[in-house]
């Protein structure tokens, strides 16, 4: 039967041209729609480490003007920071607050820093804080503890807590806690004291890395992070700005909710996503009306065909069968091609995509376009079985 | 042809008679085909309009972000610094912004080729507070040139001078937006104060809304680089400043670019900085867009329009391919016309001919119907406010584009059925055996 079909498609091999072509292409849009959508879906399923909920960042640039050395601006920001520290304090409204190096969550701002550790290089993301992080954040530790203020003011080691990616890399199956490490800029050897799991700072749909946070000790940093109770509106926000511009005078100062940040970044992924997936949709819809419309015009066509082949004591549901299985294998014949094509992107490791994610676009595809390909001929497959072969047969 | 008198009707020469009359009966056999299978006409229909419709926002998008648009409309004529990066010997460390006001000011501004040159800042977020709500504002610093640079619209008042700057007065030009904001719509605002990240400052003009495009003048506020917090004679190369380099004409662009690269090439940098190489150039708008897009030394718009166009192509070649296939086999339905035409002596060409002004006539009723969709889904863009200020209107130019699609997006489709056609044999063409 099978065979058959396929002799019957291969001898028109010409005529079909159009259609195979048709859904080649159709299968190779439908197999990027759905890597991309599995990528995403992976990535959006993997833990984002930090809640975003009631936090404010507050980014500020301590400009340097009148400071004679760098000593000096250090001093004199270190100074200021303790006084908004003390400031802070008195709010009521704030259930935690921390300093932290400027490369907040969902800002595109990052730092890289080398870090090695018996031969083994990488470059995770730094982030330089305090103890009130986890608080602000609500980042879990999972094996170990957190650092303290008071560890990290001893001298000559600096304490750090890493990430599920950085402990794999590094210590793969080994327990990281008590692990000594090399930071390239720095000759204090850092000392491994606890483990967080996933920490994605560019959000929900970026990429999990290794990260790693330490310890700030009196040196000026550039933004605060600060969890407030629920309800608190702009009129504290106006507060805060105003006392930490009595302090600073010359420093600019912007405070922006990260639930806001999180949309903005958000909107970043899902809008150039929503459009490609628009166009895509529109494409393949396209295409299967236009399926739709050949096969029905090859029936008419074939009406003879059909009514010698009633005539002969094919039954209704053989006609059925046989129109759709002709489109099937019409659509085999384009998926082996597409098939060839796609699968060279994990073995080439185009764009550095897990080859899984490749292997379910290319199985969800195939079945994909056998549903369209049932759809669209199913109808005409219909109108085909009712015909009736005396009435199809005089047409000639 | 000859010339008649007015008023009296004149009969055409043969030739054009010919073709009007040819023109007519296609057009008459076109229209009695579309109402002939009214689903095959829709799924035409559908493909072309939506096809074309997105190809046309797609056209729009890029003439609001390529072509000089209001306020900068001498684009064309500019040429624009807004890279500088600096590096030590053994290219380990890097620092890559835009330019330092000291830079700017010191050397760019010194350059003598451009007729004139503007100087501002990257946008800065500023926070202003008004009657307990918070207005998240967008602020930059300029020159005075920059007025003169790019030509903004005033609803009232004008922009500030240099000596608003050499007197170090704290000056202002403004938004519609930001005046409808803070003051209240329509009011007045000119001679008000405006605080914004503490500063007051006072209001000298109102500028029509700059659209979000506008990638070196959109903003809330301008204000005057003197009220700036930042330290402007601080050494340095790197900062937030980008400067444009308007040249008397375009013919005077890869002057102005051969006097900036040697500016940049006389420049001592000191032993004590970490940094021993200064990187950076002029380059126009689309130049400096492409260097960065394809992270290249040279500016790459032959590339940029070739990707561009094959992403259109590629775009049009399934939608293509599928009026394709119904044509061929709507073919059919047409075979015993075919035929007769045939037996009547039309020639293989005649009815190529006939086919594809069929099928363009076909793409242009549906480049119609996308004309009125691609408004429409430019209208709700607009309505979303995704954009700021972004005045997307189709205009001529892109219609024009539109049109040149349609009909190229009508050959592509048309061509191979119509050969396909015109090669039948006549006896299996009357029989409707094909």
């Amino acid at each position: 039967m099978i065979r058959h079909l396929f002799k019957l498609m291969w001898n028109q091999k010409r005529k079909n041209l159009g259609l195979l072509t048709e859904v080649f292409f159709s299968f190779l849009v439908i197999f990027a729609v759905f890597t991309f959508l599995v990528h995403n879906l992976q990535r959006y399923q993997e833990s984002l480490g930090f809640s975003y909920d009631r936090v404010w960042t507050l980014r500020f640039n301590p400009n340097r003007e009148k400071d004679a050395s760098e000593e000096d601006f250090q001093k004199r920001v270190d100074g200021q920071l303790k006084q908004i520290d003390q400031v802070l304090r008195n709010y009521p409204e704030f259930e935690a607050y921390t300093f932290a190096s400027g490369n907040l969550p969902y800002v595109g701002s990052q730092h890289m820093v080398g870090m090695s550790y018996n031969g083994k290089e990488t470059n995770p993301y730094m982030y330089t804080t305090d103890e009130h992080y986890p608080d602000v954040m609500d980042v879990t530790v999972e094996q170990g503890k957190w650092f303290s203020d008071a560890e990290a003011a001893q001298e000559g080691i600096i304490p750090i807590v890493i990430n599920r990616q950085f402990s794999e890399y590094f210590f793969e199956n080994e327990n990281p806690l008590g692990k000594r490490m090399v930071n390239e800029d720095e000759t204090t050897t850092h000392l491994v004291v606890g483990l967080i799991d996933n920490f994605k700072q560019q959000g929900e749909f970026s990429k999990t890395r290794p990260v790693f946070f330490k310890p700030r000790v009196n040196e000026p940093t550039t933004a605060m992070l600060i969890k407030v109770k629920p309800g608190t509106d702009a009129s504290v926000e106006a507060r805060l700005f105003d006392d930490i511009q009595q302090i600073t005078k010359d420093w600019t100062i912007n405070i922006r909710y990260m639930d806001e940040l999180r949309r903005l970044v958000l909107m970043e992924t899902l809008i150039p996503s929503l459009l490609f997936l628009i166009i895509c949709g529109f494409l393949i819809f396209n295409v299967a009306l236009g399926l739709f419309g050949v096969v029905w015009q090859n029936i008419n066509k074939r009406k003879q065909e059909i009514g010698v082949r009633r005539a002969m004591g094919a039954t209704k549901s053989g006609i059925r069968i046989q129109i759709i299985g002709e489109t099937a294998v019409l659509a085999t014949l384009s998926l082996i091609l597409g098939i060839f094509f796609a699968v060279q992107f994990p073995l080439l490791k185009v764009f550095n995509l897990p080859a899984n994610v490749y292997i379910i676009a290319i199985l969800m595809a195939i079945v994909f376009i056998y549903f369209i390909v049932f759809v669209c001929s199913f109808y005409p497959s219909l109108l085909a079985a009712k015909l009736h072969p005396a009435v199809a047969l005089h047409e000639e | 042809m000859s010339q008649g008198q007015r008023g009296i009707p004149r009969p055409l020469s043969s030739a054009p008679r010919k073709y009007y009359s040819m023109l007519k009966n296609y057009l008459k056999l076109a229209w009695k085909v579309l109402g002939r299978n009214k689903f095959f006409t829709f799924v035409s229909l559908f493909g072309i309009s939506i096809t074309l419709a997105i190809l046309m926002v797609v056209t729009t998008f890029m003439d609001h972000i390529l072509n000089p648009k209001y306020p900068e409309v001498n684009r064309d004529r500019c040429t624009i610094v807004r890279r500088v990066e600096v590096s030590s010997e053994d290219g380990n460390s890097m620092s890559i912004s835009a330019g330092s006001f000291y830079f700017m000011d010191r050397y760019v501004r010194k350059l003598k080729t451009p007729e004139l040159i503007a100087v501002a800042s990257n946008n800065n977020a500023v926070n202003t507070f008004i009657n307990g709500k918070k207005l998240a504002l967008q602020l930059i610093h300029t020159c005075e040139n920059f007025w003169k640079v790019n030509e903004f619209e005033f609803l009232e008042g004008g922009p500030y001078a240099k000596q608003h700057i050499d007197d170090n007065q704290f000056v202002a030009v403004i938004s519609d937006a930001t005046r409808d904001a803070y003051f209240g719509e329509d009011v007045s605002a000119v001679g008000k104060w405006i605080e914004a990240d503490k500063t007051r400052y006072q209001v000298l003009g109102v500028v029509k809304n700059v659209p979000v495009f506008q990638n070196f003048s959109h903003s809330d506020i301008y204000a005057p680089y003197n009220t700036s917090k930042i330290d402007l004679q601080q050494f340095g190369f790197t900062g937030e400043y980008v400067a444009m380099l308007m040249a008397r004409d375009e013919a005077d662009i890869p002057a102005i670019k051969a006097e900036f690269d040697d500016m940049v090439a006389g420049i001592d940098i000191p032993k004590s900085e970490w940094y021993q190489n200064l990187n950076t150039y002029t380059d126009t708008y689309l130049g400096v867009m492409t260097r960065q897009m394809f992270q290249s030394d040279e500016s790459k718009e032959g590339l940029f329009y070739a990707l561009l166009l094959g992403a259109m192509f590629l775009f049009m070649l399934l939608p293509a391919l599928n009026l394709v296939n119904l044509n061929s086999s709507r073919i059919m339905e047409r075979a015993s016309e075919i035929g007769v035409r045939k037996a009547f002596g039309a020639t293989s060409s005649v009815l190529t001919i006939q086919f594809i002004v069929e099928n363009i006539l076909l793409s242009l009723l549906g480049g119609a119907i996308g004309l009125v969709l691609a408004w429409g889904i430019l209208e709700i863009f607009e309505a979303t406010g995704w954009l700021r200020h972004a005045d997307l209107s189709i205009n001529f130019k892109v219609f024009l584009a539109g049109l040149v699609l349609t009909v190229f997006f009508g050959f592509l489709s048309g061509v191979l059925p119509a050969i396909r056609m015109s090669k039948m044999q006549i006896v299996n063409a009357i029989k409707g055996d094909v």
